[in-house]
């Protein structure tokens, strides 16, 4: 028997129930070839899981991967490896591999598997289905994202289904529009009379006049669940006591009303032993066993499943079960009103069973219910690592928000854990008082053990919080720290420490030292505000080495990466810029390189960084002073120099105004008509193109370039040439034989 | 039979939403932000509030409204005005 039972009954679709009636209008409608996509939506108990038993049971052919998804899978890492597997369990292995993404805020992950499965899904010659159910659980919104983008791009023979008791954010009316999608909702799902007549003869063995019919399904509003409970409890009553009576007609209180019928026919037993085993998601005879005590666990869940208690198999093996949600939250209810001092000790056996079957993660679920905070804090140290650098930071998160906070504030390792996931996230004071709990837990003695990469994490989490803040110097001083205390260099701790580190040796005028640096680390930087700085850094140093044609790829790749997570004007990317008018400066495209130096300055100034701001009124001036503006290059070395002189680091500053002062003294000065005029390429371009009747946006278009970048290029032009007009210019321009 | 809905939700959403949801409408209120469209159920209503609990976003408003006749989906609804539905009868 498989040891894990969540991967055991995970990918197998479920059996229809006992007692369930075929559906055959709705198997026809799912079976329409024409959908890529089929929705089913429809809250607990309308037999959404029952219909996709029924349909696949008669698809037997197809290829068919199926997931049900539970908590655990809320997680990106987590929730695309289900996607694989499910498929590879299929026959479908495309050998796929999901990425991790150690940090709460890292870089979505979707994109390193969806469009290759798409890819694969294209060149198979036959269709598959792809099966998810329960995707109500799912709410992180990069886990949408991506869904989104398989939805958009699935080849039209393949199918994708979703289950799920709330509508999911999949944007999926364009495709109702289109015809495209086929919905199963509880309008479609609500039983009709004839259907109830045959639920009550399978379940119940008795016949209902059609009058009683009639009345239990408009009561029950066509609820199968409720009227699956009716014909339970109707094996014990007769139609003729009036127990139709005791309906309200509101669902919640029929559900309610059947569920306490239905359990007080049961024999003790049986009772006692659902209510212990409604703590648990899925049910074996071993668990079942360990938490209720019964040893006869294994024949009550069989009998339970023949008699149609809402105990589902959900594998051939009959191995594993689980209780139907509505019946399971009505005995959970039960249980915490009639035994609310047996929950906690349920909690715990179903904790050890999990441990001691290798399963922490659910071993850690029960042990949070159960209030067992030593146990949970140490089971959550054990795993903690693994779950940050695995991709489960999402979950980790989770966990640690379930701790009380006293409990999560004394021990250090869960506290720099919480502080990390928690800055990432951007909950800067939940971070920030987090880490101060740390400091105070090792202070006090909390932590005898406390090593030295707990102390780098902390520096780590001091730095981020810096960063956020926009406090680029202390940042970079937090960082060199954080890169010092930490030995290994494949944790994001080292990553994030030598960025900074790198930071630093750049401004103290070693840029190739700062380039080595960043190159070794920039695989450990899982952190996307921490990526796009170490690119920046990147490319500057590259500038300053003089790799001019790299810094300007690697700063376009920043601000091509920054566009894709829309993450705005991030200062972040403040040193992209600057590097990337910088490189244009010496690659001759004026126009573009003034763009990006002023946006650099502008973000500079919000990182709140005037040296860094400085150094691009610097590189800014030497443009200038090659375009043979020397005034406004005055102006701008003016601004710069005080601060570079009272700058704690001055290395790369000082070279870079050597730099501007040697571009004024060298300047072509404002061009008199006797010198030759040297036009870019770009600004030759443009002034051909002036003399057309085009529009600057249709030149734009015709150059890839965007209308205001046109604008910008036709001023330098103009003021090249000493002219104030289009006309003028053109004239200007053939005199000069420029055209 | 759906409800036509209008939630208000504190903070000026943008884009982020109408990716998940294409049917709704998104109007600023001051500060606010007033979503609005047609449930066909139950489900729908509930996705859309679960969206929005994931998102972290305050509700400080719900209102529904039963439509008079059943609405075809295909159709993008408007504005969940009273005038409307009673047209409709």
């Amino acid at each position: 028997m498989p040891s894990d039972i969540r991967t055991a009954s995970k990918f197998r679709p479920p059996r229809s129930p006992a007692g369930s009636v075929g559906r055959p209008h709705l198997v026809d409608r799912l079976g329409s070839p024409t959908s890529t996509l089929l929705l089913i939506a429809a809250p607990a108990g309308w037999g959404k899981s029952t219909l996709i038993a029924e349909w696949l049971a008669k698809s037997r052919d197809d290829t068919v991967a199926f997931a049900a998804l539970d908590q655990l899978d809320d997680d990106p890492t987590s929730f695309w490896t289900t996607v694989i597997d499910a498929l590879t369990n299929s026959g479908l292995d495309f050998g796929i591999r999901v990425p991790d993404s150690p940090q709460a805020g890292g870089s979505p992950i979707w994109p390193a598997v969806v469009p290759p499965l798409i890819d694969q899904l294209t060149e198979m010659d036959d269709p598959a289905m792809i099966v998810l159910d329960d995707y109500h659980v799912i709410s992180d919104p990069r886990i949408h994202e991506g869904m989104r983008y398989l939805i958009d791009h699935v080849p039209d023979e393949h199918r994708l289904v979703i289950a799920t008791r709330v509508e999911p954010p999949l944007r999926v009316a364009r495709m109702r529009a289109s015809g495209w999608l086929t919905e199963i909702r509880s309008a479609d799902l609500a039983f009709d009379d004839d259907e109830v007549d045959a639920v009550v003869r399978s379940v119940a063995g008795i016949a209902l006049p059609a009058p009683d019919v009639n009345r239990l399904r408009v009561y029950a509003e066509g609820w199968p669940a409720a009227i699956h409970l009716a014909a339970l409890s109707l094996r014990t009553a007769e139609p003729a006591d009036g127990f139709l009576e005791g309906f309200d007609g509101t669902q919640r209180h029929i559900a309610d009303y059947l569920s306490t019928e239905v359990m007080d026919d049961l024999d003790p037993r049986m009772r006692g032993f659902l209510t212990r085993c409604s703590i648990l998601d899925r049910l074996t005879p071993g668990l079942c066993k360990t938490v209720s005590g019964d040893e006869d666990a294994a024949r009550l869940l069989d009998d339970a499943e023949e008699a149609g208690l809402f105990v589902i198999s959900l594998d051939v093996a009959r191995s594993t079960f689980r209780i139907h949600r509505l019946f399971r939250d009505w005995l959970r209810h039960r249980l915490a009103a009639d035994a609310p001092d047996e929950l906690p000790e349920l909690h715990r056996r179903a904790c050890e069973w999990y441990l001691g079957h290798g399963m922490p993660e659910e071993a850690i679920g029960h042990s949070l219910e159960a209030g067992d905070w030593d146990r949970a804090r140490s089971l959550i140290r054990d795993v903690a690592a693994a779950a940050a650098d695995n991709g489960h930071a999402a979950l980790l998160a989770r966990w640690l928000s379930r701790l009380p906070p006293d409990e999560l504030m004394s021990d250090p390792v869960l506290a720099v854990a919480g502080a990390s996931t928690a800055a990432t996230a951007g909950d800067l004071e939940r971070a920030r008082s987090l880490t101060e709990a740390a400091r105070n837990a090792i202070v006090e003695g909390h932590e005898p053990d406390a090593d030295i990469s707990l102390e780098a994490e902390i520096l780590v989490v001091e730095t981020l919080l810096e960063l956020l803040q926009r406090n680029l110097l202390t940042a970079t001083h937090l960082g060199r720290q954080a890169a010092e205390a930490e030995q290994d260099p494949n944790s994001h701790r080292f990553g994030i420490g030598h960025t900074m580190w790198a930071t630093a040796l750049f401004w103290s005028g070693r840029p190739a030292e700062a380039r080595d640096a960043i190159q070794r680390v920039l695989d450990a930087i899982h952190t996307p505000f921490v990526q796009l700085m170490a690119w920046g850094m990147l490319a500057a140093s590259c500038l300053e080495v003089g790799e001019v044609e790299r810094a300007e790829r690697v700063a376009r790749q920043a601000r091509t990466e920054a566009e894709r997570r829309q993450s705005g004007p991030a200062p972040e990317l403040a040193m992209s810029h600057l590097a990337l008018g910088g490189a244009l400066t010496d690659l001759g495209d004026p126009a573009e390189a003034s763009q990006a130096l002023e946006v650099g300055i502008r973000l500079s100034e919000v990182w709140n960084a005037p040296p860094q701001a400085a150094y691009g009124r610097l590189l800014l001036a030497r443009l200038r002073a090659v375009e043979g503006d020397v005034a406004a290059a005055r102006s701008l070395i003016d601004q710069a120099a005080p601060i570079v002189e009272t700058a704690r680091v001055r290395g790369t500053l000082q070279a870079a105004l050597r730099r501007a002062r040697a571009a004024v003294r060298t300047s072509p000065r404002r061009a008199p008509a006797s010198t030759p005029i040297e036009l870019t390429r770009r600004e030759h371009d443009i002034l051909g193109l002036l003399e057309s009747r085009l529009s600057q946006r249709d030149i734009g278009a015709t150059l890839g370039i965007s209308r205001n970048t046109v604008k910008s290029y036709t001023q330098t032009l103009y003021r090249k040439l000493g002219v104030s007009s289009r006309e003028e210019a053109v004239e200007h321009g053939r005199r000069l034989r420029l055209i | 039979m759906g409800r036509w809905f209008s939630i208000t939700v504190r903070g000026r959403l943008g884009t982020q939403f109408s990716s998940a949801f294409d049917e709704v409408e998104l109007r600023h209120r001051g500060s606010d932000t007033v979503i609005s469209g047609f449930a066909c159920d139950q489900s729908y209503l509930d996705g859309i509030l679960a969206h929005l609990r994931d998102l972290g976003l305050e509700v400080t408003g719900l209102d529904t409204k039963a439509a008079v006749a059943p609405q075809a989906r295909s159709v993008p609804q408007r504005d969940p005005a009273p005038h409307d539905t009673r047209r409709r009868q």
